[in-house]
């Protein structure tokens, strides 16, 4: 509901994951997370709007947002 | 970065979004400056009833969902911009264009395999994918299976199932799959096992009815 998870991937087998990294977002539901091709600290994702199954719960400001890691 | 739109791609120079936007039946794909240049988006590809639309991320292919079907045409035999419109239907078709899916395509997608950008798709438990290159001088759809591989990703795996249990669930609204219509208020749903055994109403005997099951 509030948090885009970046995981290393280190190895070929799936079980086995490096660092991971939350990227904290206000309440809300994300979709769809896509760094860019030639940047990897910038990072492309959808905040969903409400619809007749989720209500309008945590539904404002819905969108496509650009993060760009600082630090 | 902008309040409407879908299914988000990033150009290849990273300076841009590919953003699906409007309303089925009209939709476009539109090519957004991730610098924030307000008014500088631009339509590249209007469609009326497809679904989706996507560009390949070496932005050589167009490819869009209309009718369940898939289909993929080239960037370059086209004009992409506000008057630039896909469609599978005879007489309104794109320069280049290919039926990619022989009878269905969901979750439409590209992946980067081998050497080249393949063009992917799931129906029921089949996976396939196909380099749209290899498409490209295909006259008929038996062409375009050949160049196609496709995944059978069915499984089969233990699963517990209670043998000797009995549960009713009481008190439901149950629209049931009788005449299309019907509609049980105030029911019970008697389940033995993993398999439904009767469907009746609470205010009709039920206790007469378990004696039938049982």
């Amino acid at each position: 509901m509030s948090t885009i998870q970046i995981v290393e991937i280190t190895s070929s087998d799936p079980w086995t994951i490096g660092t991971v990294t939350n990227l904290p977002l206000p309440k809300g539901r994300y979709f769809s997370p896509q760094f860019s091709p030639v940047d990897n600290n910038k990072l492309v994702y959808t905040r969903l709007s409400g619809d007749t199954l989720s209500g309008s719960t945590y539904s404002n400001n819905a969108g496509i947002y650009i993060a760009t890691k600082t630090g | 970065m902008t309040s409407s739109g879908a299914n988000t791609e990033w150009s290849a120079d990273g300076n841009s979004l590919y953003v699906l936007q409007g309303a089925y039946p009209v939709v476009q794909l539109v090519k957004i400056p991730v610098d924030g240049s307000v008014g500088a988006a631009t339509v590249l590809v209007n469609s009326k009833y497809a679904t989706d639309i996507s560009i390949s991320p070496d932005e050589q292919w167009i490819s869009f969902i209309e009718f369940n079907n898939l289909f993929v045409v080239p960037v370059g035999s086209n004009s992409l911009g506000a008057n630039f419109w896909v469609s599978s239907r005879p007489g309104f078709q794109p320069n280049g264009f290919i039926k990619v899916s022989p009878i269905g395509a969901y979750y439409m997608h590209w992946a980067w395999r081998g050497d080249q950008w393949v063009l992917g798709w799931l129906l029921g438990s089949q996976y396939s994918y196909a380099p749209p290159s290899a498409l490209a001088g295909c006259a008929d759809i038996s062409c375009v299976i050949d160049a196609t591989t496709t995944v059978d990703l069915t499984f089969a795996a233990p699963s517990d199932v209670p043998t000797e249990l009995v549960v009713c669930y009481d008190n439901g609204t149950i629209v049931t799959m009788r005449n299309q219509t019907e509609v049980i208020n105030n029911g019970r749903i008697v389940v033995k096992g993993d398999r439904i055994q009767a469907v009746c109403s609470l205010t009709r005997a039920p206790n007469k009815l378990l004696t039938l099951i049982f």
